[in-house]
């Protein structure tokens, strides 16, 4: 369990340990790591479905972290927001090149099965974390549900949303707006 | 039109634009505060879902992670630099005037036969050019299409995709003129019998006629309610057209 200051929000001490590696500080930058790696990693390995791809890839967004913590704007948002952006984006274009898109797994059911966790006690704030989400989203409608799921955790444009749902043009970004909106709310989520 | 440009904020939140919807959505943003709120608030959202899908990563990662940053160099903090040093004054070099001395014996002209020699010659130059317009004046008349309109309206936009035998189907929307330009190359021929009807495709996924197109290469305009058209489809039809589509599309564009 990551030692928290009283007083501090775990958003807070994030974006606190951002400043520290910004000026060149290792362990700042390791505890970052350890705090937010099985995110990162989890979702890209979503994303791209391939082990060492998605090793590479989160290889490449935690030096990016490095690289430009200088950037990063806690009036923009949260830390964890900040590098799960850049995570995503990376995983995304990752899939997009034409190379990789036949490496692919595209069979959505096939990833619908619960990823296992690992059980170790230091994830137990985050399991507890995600039975709250995973709440959250089966109170969506399943297209909502689906179309948040395979735009996000599975990488793809609204428009091949639409395809792999069989809906409409238009409508799946409809859906995957307003499922947010609802989880957002019913998660009592602020920027 | 702006409000299908609203309600791409929440497939923006989660990367779901595609390059060209995710540059125009940016503009979008510059200039609707609503949308940027509402952004910011789904894009919240994200790390919640990440939750979900955690997975630790092999700790030959995390070794492999630091050693790298060690021989990574960080990027600089963006800050404004200061204004450069204006560069001093050149001192402006001294002219000598050049003093003109009158010609002694120059012949003068008299300035009344001068000016009344001038305005002779402006005279017959005005006759000539009066008459010629009376002889030349011709308005062309050019009949523009309404099709023409809205390939040249400056506010066009386009969408283009390209048909399983190789065609290419392509629409273009001037939001100020309210129209919408259908052009197809190279499509395969529907058969006997049949032709190509376009449709325009409402926000709720309903599918409206929008026209038939007569030809393999051409263009035309489309009918119906372009402004609130969220897509334009293409399916081959019997030659009169069908109240709705009876075969599965040709060609699918979703309007931004």
């Amino acid at each position: 369990m990551v030692d928290r200051a009283p007083g501090r929000g775990a958003g807070e001490q994030l974006a606190d340990r951002l400043r520290q590696v910004a000026k060149g500080d290792e362990d700042a930058f390791a505890a970052l790591y350890d705090e937010t790696a099985p995110r990162v990693h989890g979702l890209v390995l979503r994303v791209l479905r391939n082990p060492s791809q998605s090793e590479e890839v989160t290889q490449e967004v935690y030096l990016e972290v490095w690289r430009g913590a200088s950037r990063f704007d806690p009036h923009k948002g949260s830390a964890i927001g900040w590098l799960l952006t850049m995570a995503h984006r990376r995983a995304v274009d990752r899939v997009r090149s034409s190379q990789s898109a036949t490496v692919r797994d595209d069979s959505w059911h096939a990833r619908s099965r619960d990823v296992a966790f690992d059980t170790t006690a230091e994830l137990a704030t985050a399991r507890i974390e995600a039975r709250r989400v995973r709440s959250a989203l089966d109170g969506l409608t399943q297209v909502q549900r689906e179309a948040v799921s395979l735009a996000y955790l599975g990488g793809y444009t609204h428009t091949e949303v639409a395809s792999l749902l069989d809906l409409p043009l238009g409508t799946a970004k409809t859906r995957i707006r307003d499922g947010l909106i609802r989880l957002r709310d019913q998660l009592g989520v602020t920027p | 039109m702006s409000e299908d440009l609203h309600s791409l904020s929440g497939a923006y939140a989660v990367d779901a634009l595609s390059d060209q919807e995710r540059a125009d959505f940016e503009v979008h943003l510059d200039r609707c505060e609503s949308c940027r709120d509402e952004v910011d608030s789904l894009r919240a959202v994200t790390p919640l879902l990440a939750e979900t899908v955690a997975v630790t990563p092999p700790p030959a990662l995390r070794a492999d992670i630091m050693a790298a940053i060690r021989t990574t160099r960080q990027d600089p903090p963006v800050v404004d630099e200061p204004a450069a040093e204006a560069p001093a004054v050149a001192e402006p070099a001294v002219v000598e005037p050049v003093a003109t001395a009158p010609t002694e014996g120059a012949t003068v002209v008299p300035l009344r036969r001068r000016v009344s020699r001038q305005w002779a010659a402006l005279a017959a130059a005005a006759a000539l050019v009066v008459g010629g317009g009376v002889t030349w004046q011709v308005v062309e008349q050019v009949t523009t299409s309404a099709a023409d309109e809205v390939l040249a309206a400056a506010d066009a936009q386009s969408w283009q995709t390209t048909t399983a035998d190789g065609g290419t189907v392509r629409v273009v929307r001037s939001d100020q003129l309210g129209k919408a330009v259908l052009r197809v190359e190279g499509l395969a021929d529907p058969g006997s019998g049949k032709a190509y009807q376009a449709w325009l495709q409402d926000s709720s996924g309903s599918m409206v006629p929008a026209g038939i197109m007569t030809s393999t290469d051409g263009e035309m305009l489309l009918e119906g309610d372009v402004d609130g058209a969220a897509g334009v489809g293409l399916t081959t039809e019997p030659a009169a057209g069908s109240p709705q589509p009876t075969t599965a599309p040709v060609a699918l564009i979703e309007l931004g």
